[in-house]
C-alpha cells in the first residue's frame, strides 16, 4: 500500500478499533445464537429483534473494516476525520469484556430481595377476585397439580388467590429457595423467575413451602417439591403454603426462567 | 460535655459510615455481579436493535431525502403538524431507545423543533406494540392503557406548543460542540451535495458508514444509561417503594424517579408496572408509564450530548410536571 498522510493514519486505527468492537458485539450475538443462551436474557419470541440486530452490525463492521484497509476510500468526502476521542469507545470495550469475562448464567435469588417477592403481596390484595382462571375447572377435577413451564403464572396464582379451593390437594412443583424475612426455620418460598421481554422486567414469582428439611437448602438451591397445599401462619395472616412430602435438589435448569403466554 | 458531645458525634458518625459501608460491601459480590450482568446485557439486546434501525434511518435521511421534501410534507399549521406527529408512532412503531438520533436528523432536515420533540415524546407510547403489551399487562384494568396513551398525547402535545412558545431558535449543539462524522466540520449543509453527486451504491455505502458512525456517537450513551439502569435495579430494594405507594402525590414522583432511573424500553415496562398495580396508586403507575419513556437516563445522556443544555433542562421539567399534573388527575378522580 501507498504511504499516508498523518491524518489518514488516525482515522484508521479509529476504523479499526470501530471495526474490532463492531465484530465483537456480532459474535456475542452470534454465540448467545448458537449456544441457545438466549432465552437467559430475552424472551426467545424475540429473537427476530436480534437477527435484525446482526443483520445491522454486520454492514457497519464490513465498511469499518474496508475503511481501515482502503483508507483512502473513507477520506474521499471526509476532508476532516473525526475527533472521537478514545474514552468514547470505553464503555463498548467495558460492556463487551464484561459479556465475555463473567461467565454465563442465570439470574439468582439474591435478586429476589431488591425485586420483591410478589406472592406475598397478592395475598393480601383482593384485586384479583376478576381475574380470568383458565385452570381452575381443570384443577378442580385433578387431585395432583402439575406445575410446568408453561402453566407456572396461573398454576401459581390459583394456588395463591384461592387457596380454599385447592386445600388437601397435592402439588409437584420445581424453583429455587428463597427466605423472605418473617419466615420461621422450617419454611421457605419456592421462586421462580416471570419474564414477559427481557430480564430487566423479571419479576419473582412463588409459593411458600413448609418442611423441618428446610434449613438444609440455601437461598438459590434448585428443588423439585412434592405436598399438600394448606393453610399456615406467616406474619399476622395465614398464606397458602405447600407442606412438603417429598423434595429432590437439582441443577439449574436449561431453562430457568417462566415465559407466560408463549 | 464538649468532650463528650464530640465523643457521641464521632461514634454516631462512625456508625453511619459503618452501616454505609457494610451495605455497599455487602452488594458487591458475587451473586450481584452475575445479575448485574444479565441485566445490562439484556436491556442492551433488546435496545440494539431498535438503536440500530434508529442510525440506519437518521442515515438513509441524510443521504436520500433532501431537506426539500422534507419540508414539502411537513403541514405548515402548527397546531396540525404537532397533533400529526404525535400520531406518527402508529405508523412508525419505535421505541425510546433509539428516537434521539432519528430526532436530530429530522432537525437538521428542517422539521420544526415542537413536531420533532412531539414526535420523540409520543412515539414510543401511542404506537400498536406498546398499546398492545400495556392492554396485555394489565388485562384486569382496561381503563390503564386508555390513560397511558391518553396522558402520553396530552404531554406530548402541550411540550410541543411550550416549546414552540419558548424555544424558536436552534437548539442543537453546534456541530463544533458535537464532532462528527455525519455532519462534522462539512457541515450539514452539505447534504444535498450528497444528493446529487454520488451514484447510489456510493451513497448506500456513505448511509452504512454514517450510521455506524452515529451508532458510536449515541451508543456510548445508551450503554452508560444501560449500566446505570441494570445498577439501580440491583441496589434499589423495592421496599422502599411499597412504603410510599398508597400516598397519591409521593407515589407519583417516586414512581417517575423509579422509571427516569431503571431505564426499561417502552415495551416492557407495562409488566414492571402492574407489578405494582396491587400496592400503588393507579395514577402513578400511569405516570411511570408515560414519563419513563419520554425522559430516562439512557434518553438523557443522548439528548445532553444533542442538545442544549438548557433546553434539555427544560424539556425534563415541562414533561416531567404535566405528567405529575395528569396523574396527580387520575389519582384525585
Amino acid at each position: 500500500m501507498t504511504p499516508r498522510k498523518k491524518r489518514v493514519k488516525l482515522f484508521n486505527t479509529e476504523a479499526l478499533v470501530k471495526a474490532v468492537i463492531l465484530l465483537g458485539f456480532v459474535t456475542l450475538l452470534v454465540w448467545l445464537v448458537l449456544t441457545e443462551q438466549l432465552p437467559l436474557y430475552i424472551n426467545p419470541r424475540f429473537s427476530l429483534l436480534i437477527e435484525l440486530s446482526c443483520g445491522l452490525l454486520i454492514p457497519m463492521f464490513i465498511i469499518q473494516l474496508l475503511d481501515f484497509l482502503i483508507p483512502d476510500c473513507a477520506s474521499n468526502d471526509l476532508p476532516c476525520h473525526t475527533h472521537t476521542g478514545r474514552w468514547h469507545f470505553i464503555p463498548f470495550l467495558a460492556v463487551l469484556s464484561l459479556a465475555f469475562a463473567l461467565p454465563d448464567n442465570t439470574l439468582n435469588a439474591n435478586l429476589v430481595n431488591s425485586k420483591g417477592l410478589n406472592s406475598q403481596i397478592s395475598v393480601i390484595s383482593t384485586s384479583s377476585q376478576d381475574q380470568p382462571r383458565p385452570l381452575a375447572s381443570e384443577f378442580h377435577q385433578q387431585k395432583l397439580i402439575k406445575v410446568t413451564n408453561l402453566n407456572y403464572t396461573e398454576a401459581v396464582s390459583e394456588i395463591n388467590n384461592f387457596p380454599q379451593d385447592y386445600t388437601g390437594k397435592n402439588v409437584v412443583m420445581t424453583g429455587f429457595v428463597f427466605r423472605s424475612p418473617g419466615l420461621t426455620s422450617n419454611q421457605f418460598s419456592l421462586v421462580r423467575y416471570v419474564i414477559m421481554c427481557c430480564t430487566a422486567d423479571s419479576l419473582p414469582y412463588g409459593v411458600m413451602c413448609e418442611t423441618a428439611a428446610g434449613k438444609n437448602y440455601a437461598d438459590g438451591t434448585w428443588l423439585t417439591v412434592e405436598g399438600v397445599i394448606k393453610m399456615s401462619k406467616y406474619e399476622d395472616g395465614e398464606v397458602p403454603t405447600v407442606k412438603i412430602t417429598s423434595m429432590q435438589q437439582i441443577d439449574v435448569p436449561k431453562d430457568p426462567y417462566v415465559y407466560p403466554y408463549n | 460535655m464538649y468532650f463528650i458531645f464530640l465523643d457521641s458525634e464521632e461514634v454516631t458518625l462512625e456508625n453511619l459510615l459503618a452501616s454505609r459501608l457494610s451495605y455497599i460491601s455487602d452488594m458487591i459480590n458475587w451473586n450481584n455481579a452475575v445479575n448485574f450482568k444479565i441485566i445490562l446485557l439484556s436491556i442492551i439486546i433488546e435496545a440494539f436493535p431498535f438503536m440500530l434501525l434508529s442510525v440506519i434511518v437518521s442515515a438513509f435521511l441524510h443521504n436520500f431525502v433532501s431537506e426539500d421534501t422534507i419540508r414539502r410534507i411537513i403541514p405548515k399549521n402548527k397546531l396540525l403538524s404537532i397533533i400529526i406527529a404525535c400520531f406518527l408512532g402508529i405508523v412508525f412503531p419505535v421505541c425510546d431507545c433509539g428516537m434521539v438520533p432519528i430526532v436530530r436528523r429530522l432537525v437538521l432536515k428542517g422539521v420544526p423543533l415542537h413536531s420533532a420533540i412531539a414526535f420523540m415524546l409520543a412515539a414510543p407510547i401511542i404506537n400498536p406494540v406498546v398499546a398492545s403489551a400495556t392492554a396485555f399487562a394489565f388485562r384486569t384494568n382496561s381503563s390503564a392503557v386508555l390513560l397511558r396513551l391518553g396522558i402520553a398525547f396530552f404531554v406530548a402535545f402541550f411540550t410541543g406548543m411550550f416549546i414552540d412558545a419558548f424555544f424558536n431558535k436552534n437548539q442543537l449543539k453546534t456541530s463544533l460542540q458535537i464532532h462528527t462524522h455525519t455532519h462534522g466540520c462539512c457541515g450539514h449543509n452539505t447534504a444535498n451535495q450528497h444528493l446529487h453527486e454520488y451514484s447510489c451504491a456510493d451513497k448506500l455505502i456513505q448511509t452504512v458508514r454514517d450510521a455506524s458512525n452515529e451508532f458510536f456517537e449515541m451508543g456510548r450513551y445508551l450503554l452508560l444509561g444501560a449500566i446505570f439502569g441494570a445498577l439501580s435495579q440491583i441496589v434499589l430494594p423495592r421496599e422502599i417503594l411499597a412504603t410510599v405507594g398508597k400516598h397519591s402525590l409521593i407515589s407519583i414522583g417516586s414512581m417517575m424517579l423509579f422509571a427516569f432511573l431503571i431505564s426499561v424500553c417502552s415495551s416492557a415496562d407495562a409488566f414492571i408496572a402492574a407489578s405494582f398495580s396491587t400496592n400503588f396508586s393507579l395514577g402513578s403507575l400511569v405516570a411511570f408509564m408515560v414519563f419513563g419513556p419520554m425522559i430516562d437516563l439512557k434518553n438523557l445522556f443522548m439528548l445532553l450530548h444533542t442538545f442544549k443544555i438548557r433546553f434539555v433542562i427544560w424539556l425534563s421539567l415541562v414533561v416531567a410536571s404535566l405528567c405529575a399534573i395528569a396523574a396527580y388527575i387520575v389519582n384525585s378522580i
